[in-house]
């Protein structure tokens, strides 16, 4: 068996960031240094040299680039200055890219331009639906959301979204799995997927994995970032709308936003304040990082990962500010943030969630989880 | 030619390819002047047990340069010697020299008796600082001048005059101090060599953490019988037999974090070691971890006779950390096999670090106006004419064409002289 | 001149608390009945150096034995001119290595002491050999690519004449063709200057080229060769001190080359040194029709370090293919460049342009034995080893092998080879020494009026390389250096210095030779071997044995010595059975009567007495370290240094062992493949001669086991006091020698 160089794959990748892989002499470093490396899943250096040689589908189904957290011991030591750690950042872009069947999320990453272009439009979307949709009589005395806004349409508004969101999440997290199981998928006995199933909810929680590197600040930030979001998604996604108003589940004493102000001590209050310290410290590490290159995952930033956590920030701040304003009683400063603070929020969500960064939330346990169950069934096998 | 007769030649640097320029230029007929920093001509190569390929002793060359010098009236040297300050031209150099005091006159006779006297123990920086020795000392066994020296805290120290009163010869001088001296030269050759690259600055190798932790230069003197193990190769945490002895190439070289350029002689270098622990202990395994094996030219000769042997293993993988072992007595090499893209935890009780070599001019540059390239090698002649590098100050490289280099740079040295 | 002798000992450093210096000075005054004898505390110090200047001065002494130190040490100090001087070594080798006060002890420096004066005895001042002919300081240079070029101006710029001879009708050799070099600092590629220094070397007015010529006989010797060079059917003869040979390479015969490497089965398929003649001024294109090149491969190792066609490493193909490499990308970025490689080699600041290559684009595969497929597209299918499969990579323009670079010298048929035909013919005689051959092919490069043969002996692979990794020019000829890709494959930067460097050993030989002085590794020597004629038997022992083919030979086979090529080892001196060869300062008898002078006691005293012959280059060195670090050594040897053990005669064998003493060794250097011996043959001659001595002792009914011959190299000082001891006991076992006492 041989296999075909294919040298257009390295210009392809440069379009997704790809810049030093090239400088790679294989020397082994960088898969020996990585502490999350295996003798059943050693990487990256593999993954370099699969992007020299032009090797589409054998990227395609490794699973390494999502067990990589770019923690950047591999780029740190790198003789050569390959950067392999960002080469996986890489890799990780251009399977996402390959996951979604859309082709959206290649034009994402491979054009700044439509990439701009994308989230805003999104956002020019839904500051015009916000203008056009709203309550009949404001509140122009208290600063009430829910009178510009009310509750139920933006709950029929976002459970629309959820919907559409998880369609396209899903659909690409299933490519993502049936990529990486291979031929195995069908062989592998449902039993297995099920017991393993734990490993998912324990990556997806946890980012053990993570935990393992070198550089255990990143693992933090890392971790403050997605349970912040993770937070800020349960109490959009679930409270917001009421505890489910629409299909009769509603519980009022603890919905999100609310024209009510919970006291402090109140634990949807609480969330909210937890979900916005994480992603203010993470979002903020995080660009300070970027801005100064202060480590190896921080030195080369694709369009893409400034777009995130600027929208991200963003996001966080303007929802600060629709807070403080509500709690200050400045109902016309209130309904501007919040237009400003959703036509940002959304299109991070809908353009991020499943097309772009924020999908490897699902890509990464998935592929954990479908590597520990390859793993597990080759040993039975033996 | 008409002042060659009157003008000089100064050699900066009393290694081979120092004193290759000089002897050279003094045997075609020219004066010649070798400044050396150390006690004893002769550099790292009086440091090294053999020679690759032909696994011979450095010192039977040695001796004969040695004689030469010896019997040629127009070569001087000048140890415990630095260059101050160059001055003047192409044809008309003015050099200051600082010479270094030794504390021991030319009426020594290396008798040894002032080393008997001594109690007082020093590091050894022969044997880069692996045993002791008398801080009244003869530098090495082939030292040349063979004139012993005394350490600065001897004669500080309350033993002077009982070791200065233990010679016969009226030889040791404790108020010697630092002088200086003026020398009128038409040419200069810069032959300053190289320092091996610290080690420790390696941290994922555990240099300096872990004793069984070795630098090759440190192999060297622990295979030769004048170093500090009476040239057995010991572990040196245990001073046992080692059984696995691993040599980690590009330790540090072929590397931007470190030295980017390749130091050309370490692959061979780590060859030639590994027969020195197949000499010694025939069951030894040996792994030699490496990128690419640069055996140029016939060395290749030597590499397929090293890869015969079936205790040596060649690994291609660079090693990416050194730990102990969970016994606390051996090593683990973290490396990964770049041809089975595999991962492995190698056990080793000796690990042989391959660092590669520094231009002593980056802590000592030339005093005049001389360029560098990146790495703080002389790179160009042209700057100021009349000055030219040689050997490994220009390039690093192994010895034979260290002495090929010297011998071009003493015909540019004469040159300068003849232009005049 | 008549000798006036006299005796200094020394008692400093121990050598007064060991022995007895009064009683050892009447060896000196009434064995030998030396006029001057005394004795000093200090010899070395000024008072010590005043006593014996004063003598010299006011007794008008000319022959001095000193009796103190090893000659190795306080040289100048004891050195005067216009005397002989012989240093008994009574501080490393009898008061540092021998138990103080002992009767074994004081009779070993008493010995020494004899021998000592023995040898000045025998030896007179040397007088500098000078030649019927004028010495010449020119200097010839064969070769007019970049390493000749360098050499011939960079002698030329030290003051020197200089006649170069270039066979082809230009000068500049393979770089001519070359666009583009690699160089330091490697950063990139740069412009090729060759032209330049063709031009400095044309209008340098110190230098005459020959161009379209060769060298058609080169007779005589350094300093006094007589060359001839051809040009356009016309002889054109030159008086030359010394020749740098910098004859270069051809590029290995692609033809030969495996047909997996594809060459002659596609046009697209070239090698390195034909991309730089095709494209050195145009535009890299596909060979076949001329159409751009979009995929290049370039296959590294192509017939090299492959024992099958060239065992080595050609040094440059690496740095080369980046090199061209490197150019394809910057014609077109598009183009996509691999390099298929077994080890990448760029030493030293030459990883730059690795780097380099590397960032333009460049492809590299790791493959031990790649494969070109012609058939349909040019396809190479490599095993990757850092992939773990084999790789395709096809719709290939161009593929471009590196093939090695083949020395000059290796073209033309073995001179030795054939002479060992024809002698094969006719008859065989059995008692012959075997002299090991050398590879000397009849290359037409210098065409050397020489016994031996016309060139220079290889080395290995043909390469005329030096085997000295401290002395990179030894060449075997005297006179004669090589330098550049002839000497041993290399790049650019290489090759300017090793032409600078040649040219300066040529220098150097051509001062010292003038000055009737030997050359390396004896530089100044003034001695010289001089020739008994009458007594010469014509057997060809000398002719044949020089390690350095110095002397030539008559029709009637008799030795015609070349004084100026000699090395002064005295290897003919020991190779001649009717020894007639003798330096002024040693000779077969001066070596004689210094092991008669050992005084051999009786058998009942039980005192044997063993004779070592030492390499003075590395054994004698090693015993006075074994002496500097104080190890205790057997009492009853008594060492005589040699020039080299070849210059040991058979009869000195006989000699001792006819006086009685109970065995000889021999420590010479390592001989074989990694010889250490810097007279290159000496220690194997020696030890064959030793072979046949056993014939000898069976004459003298002795037992072989008398005699030894040990490889000591200067390290091995503390294997010396053991091997002494045990030969010794070895010794003791076999008994006395019977012919004590006659």
């Amino acid at each position: 068996m041989s296999v075909r160089v294919d040298p257009s794959l390295m210009k392809e990748l440069e379009e997704f960031g790809l810049k030093d892989a090239n400088k790679c002499f294989h020397c082994g470093n960088c898969t020996a240094i990585c502490p999350l490396s295996t003798p059943e899943n050693p990487f990256p250096r593999k993954l370099m040299k699969y992007a020299q040689m032009g090797l589409r589908d054998k990227i395609l189904s490794s699973p390494e680039p999502w067990l990589c957290y770019y923690c950047g011991d591999c780029s740190d030591n790198c003789p050569r200055g390959a950067d392999p750690g960002e080469a996986m950042m890489v890799m990780r872009r251009y399977l996402t890219s390959l996951y979604d069947w859309t082709g959206f999320s290649r034009k994402f990453y491979t054009s700044e331009k439509f990439e701009i272009i994308a989230i805003t439009i999104v956002g020019l979307l839904v500051g015009l639906a916000m203008w056009l949709f709203h309550g009949e009589n404001p509140d122009m005395a208290h600063a009430r959301l829910n009178t510009v806004w009310p509750a139920g349409a933006i709950e029929i508004a976002d459970l629309i979204m959820a919907a559409v969101l998880t369609f396209f999440l899903l659909t690409n997290t299933w490519r993502c799995f049936s990529f990486t199981m291979g031929d195995l998928k069908a062989k592998v006995p449902l039993g297995l997927y099920v017991t393993q199933a734990k490993e998912f909810v324990v990556h997806f929680l946890t980012q053990r994995k993570f935990g393992e590197c070198t550089d255990r600040m990143q693992w933090f930030v890392h971790l403050s970032i997605m349970t912040g979001y993770v937070t800020m998604m349960f109490l959009v996604i679930v409270l917001l709308a009421g505890g489910l108003e629409i299909i009769g589940l509603a519980w009022e004493p603890i919905a999100f936003q609310r024209d009510v102000i919970y006291p402090l001590w109140h634990p949807v209050r609480l969330l909210g304040y937890y979900a916005t310290a994480a992603l203010l410290y993470g979002t903020t590490y995080a660009l300070i990082g970027r801005i100064k290159k202060t480590k190896a995952p921080y030195k080369n930033s694709h369009s893409t990962d400034w777009m995130f956590l600027i929208l991200l920030q963003l996001t966080v701040l303007t929802g600060i500010f629709i807070h403080f304003a509500r709690l200050l009683n400045w109902p016309m400063t209130t309904y501007v943030l919040n237009v400003v603070h959703l036509m940002i929020a959304v299109p991070m969500l809908v353009l991020e969630v499943p097309f772009a960064k924020w999908a490897h939330m699902m890509y990464r346990p998935v592929v954990l989880y479908a590597t520990s169950v390859k793993e597990k069934y080759l040993e039975q096998q033996r | 030619m008409a002042s060659t007769e009157t003008q000089g030649i100064l050699v900066v640097g009393g290694g081979m390819t120092g004193i290759t320029a000089a002897l050279e230029a003094a045997e075609a007929g020219y004066d010649t002047y070798i400044v050396e920093k150390n006690p004893y001509l002769g550099g790292r190569v009086a440091q090294l047990h053999h020679y690759f390929p032909k696994l011979c002793p450095p010192l039977c060359g040695l001796e004969i340069n040695f004689r030469r010098v010896r019997q040629n009236p127009r070569v001087r040297f000048f140890t415990m010697a630095e260059v101050e300050n160059i001055s003047g031209e192409e044809g008309n150099f003015d050099v200051t020299i600082r010479l270094n005091p030794r504390y021991v006159n030319e009426k020594c006779t290396a008798c040894g008796k002032c080393a008997e006297a001594c109690n007082i123990e020093i590091e050894n920086p022969f044997n880069y600082g692996m045993n002791q020795m008398k801080a009244a000392y003869l530098p090495h066994d082939m030292a040349y001048p063979p004139r012993y020296v005394l350490d600065a805290s001897l004669v500080e120290s309350d033993e002077a005059q009982k070791v200065k009163e233990a010679c016969p010869y009226d030889a040791i001088d404790l108020e010697m101090a630092p002088k200086t001296m003026n020398l009128k030269v038409g040419a200069i050759v810069y032959a300053t060599g190289w320092k091996p690259y610290d080690a420790s600055k390696l941290e994922a190798y555990g240099f300096e953490q872990y004793p069984d932790v070795i630098t090759n230069v440190m192999m060297e003197r622990m295979a030769s019988f004048s170093g500090p193990t009476q040239g057995k190769i010991l572990r040196p945490s245990n001073n046992e037999a080692p059984k696995h002895v691993a040599f980690v190439q590009c330790a540090g070289s072929r590397d931007e974090n470190h030295l980017p350029y390749c130091s050309g002689v370490c692959c061979l270098a780590s060859m030639k070691q590994a027969t020195y622990v197949r000499d010694q202990y025939p069951d030894a395994k040996i792994t030699i971890f490496f990128i690419d094996i640069r055996a140029t030219d016939r060395l290749e000769n030597f590499y397929l006779n090293v890869k015969k042997d079936e205790n040596i293993e060649f690994f291609k993988g660079k090693v990416a950390q050194i730990n102990p072992d969970e016994a606390g007595e051996g090593l683990i090499l973290k490396v990964e096999d770049t041809t089975k893209e595999s991962l492995h935890e190698i056990p080793a009780d000796l690990v042989v670090l391959a660092t590669g070599m520094q231009p002593n001019t980056l802590d000592n540059p030339v005093p005049a106006q001389v360029a560098y390239d990146d790495y703080g090698f002389i790179s160009t002649l042209d700057v100021t004419p009349g000055i030219y590098g040689a050997g490994c100050s220009r390039v690093p490289t192994n010895v034979s064409e260290c002495v090929q280099d010297g011998t071009a740079a003493a015909l540019k040295a004469i040159q300068s002289i003849a232009r005049r | 001149m008549e000798k006036k002798t006299a005796v200094y000992i020394c008692s400093g450093c121990g050598i007064g608390d060991v022995l007895d210096i009064d009683q050892l000075s009447k060896v000196a005054t009434d064995e030998n009945s030396v006029p001057i004898c005394q004795n000093h505390s200090n010899l070395c110090s000024e008072e010590g150096v005043a006593l014996i200047k004063k003598d010299i001065a006011d007794e008008g002494v000319n022959t001095l034995v000193i009796a103190a130190c090893s000659p190795r040490v306080m040289y100048d100090v004891f050195n005067y001119e216009n005397c002989i001087v012989d240093r008994v070594n009574l501080r490393e080798q009898v008061a540092w290595c021998q138990k103080p006060g002992e009767e074994d002890t004081q009779m070993m420096a008493e010995d020494y002491l004899r021998m000592g004066l023995a040898k000045v005895r025998g030896m007179t001042l040397p007088e500098p050999f000078k030649p019927e002919q004028e010495y010449s300081k020119d200097i010839l240079v064969v070769g007019g690519g970049l390493t000749g070029l360098t050499s011939a101006l960079e002698a030329a710029k030290a003051g020197y004449k200089v006649v170069l001879v270039e066979k082809e009708m230009e000068l500049g050799g393979f770089q001519r063709k070359v666009k583009q070099i690699a160089a330091a600092p490697y950063k990139d590629l740069q412009d090729n200057t060759i032209d330049e220094l063709v031009r400095a070397v044309n209008e340098h007015d110190k230098i005459t080229v020959y161009t379209g010529a060769t060298v058609e006989r080169t007779e005589g010797g350094p300093g006094i060769f007589d060359v001839s060079i051809k040009q356009n059917g016309s002889s054109s003869e030159h008086h030359i001190g010394a020749i740098v040979m910098a004859a270069g390479w051809q590029p290995y015969d692609p033809t030969k080359l495996d047909a997996a490497f594809g060459f002659g089965a596609s046009p697209n398929v070239i090698t390195n040194s034909m991309f730089e003649e095709h494209f050195s001024d145009a535009k890299i294109t596909r060979p076949s029709d001329g159409n751009d090149v979009k995929n290049v491969a370039f296959l590294q190792c192509a017939g090299q370090r492959d024992p099958k066609h060239l065992p080595y490493c050609s040094s440059t193909c690496c740095i080369t293919a980046l090199k061209q490499a490197i150019r394809i990308k910057t014609q077109d970025p598009d183009v996509n460049a691999y390099i298929i490689y077994k080890d990448l080699r760029t030493p030293g600041q030459a990883e730059d342009l690795y780097r380099k290559a590397q960032e333009v684009g460049v492809t590299f595969i790791r493959c031990q034995s790649p494969e070109v497929k012609t058939n349909g597209s040019l396809t190479v299918e490599a095993e990757d080893e850092l992939l773990g499969e084999t790789v395709l990579i096809d719709n290939l323009d161009l593929v471009v092998l590196a093939t090695g670079m083949v020395p000059v010298t290796s073209i033309g048929e073995d001179v030795y080879a054939k002479a060992q035909m024809e002698e094969s013919k006719g008859e065989k005689d059995k008692d012959e020494l075997a002299v090991p051959p050398d590879v000397i092919r009849r290359s037409n490069i210098l065409n050397l009026d020489y016994r031996q043969g016309p060139e220079l002996p290889a080395l290995h692979d043909d390469f005329p390389d030096s085997h000295f990794i401290c002395f990179p020019y030894e060449s075997r000829r005297t006179g004669v250096y090589a330098a550049g890709c002839v000497r041993r494959p290399m790049g650019i930067g290489n090759c300017k210095e090793d032409g600078a460097g040649a040219a300066m050993k040529a220098i150097q030989c051509v001062e010292l030779t003038s000055q009737g002085a030997a050359v390396h590794p004896r530089a100044g020597d003034l001695s010289y071997p001089e020739f008994a004629m009458q007594r010469c038997t014509q057997c060809k022992r000398c002719t044949v044995e020089c390690p350095f083919g110095a002397i030539n030979e008559d029709d009637k086979a008799n030795p015609l010595p070349q004084p100026t090529r000699c090395r002064r080892c005295g290897v003919c001196m020991g190779a001649c059975p009717e020894r007639i060869i003798s330096f002024k300062n040693y000779s077969v008898p001066i070596i004689g009567d210094m092991l008669k002078a050992i005084e051999v006691p009786e058998e009942d005293e039980e005192k044997p007495r063993i004779l070592v012959f030492a390499c003075e280059n590395d054994a004698y060195p090693a015993l006075d370290m074994a002496g500097l670090n104080r190890m205790q050594y057997n009492a009853w040897v008594r060492v005589i240094p040699l020039r080299c053990l070849g210059s040991m005669n058979l009869v000195w064998i006989a000699d001792a062992m006819s006086k009685g003493i109970d065995g000889v060794l021999l420590l010479a250097c390592q001989h074989g493949d990694d010889y250490q011996c810097h007279f290159i043959r000496g220690s194997e001659l020696s030890n064959i001669r030793l072979s046949k001595v056993s014939e000898t002792l069976d004459r003298l009914a002795l037992e072989s086991e008398r005699v030894r011959f040990e490889n000591i190299s200067i390290i091995d000082y503390n294997k010396l006091p053991a091997l002494l001891d045990e030969f010794a006991k070895s010794l003791e076992e076999i008994g006395a020698n019977p012919f004590k006492g006659w």
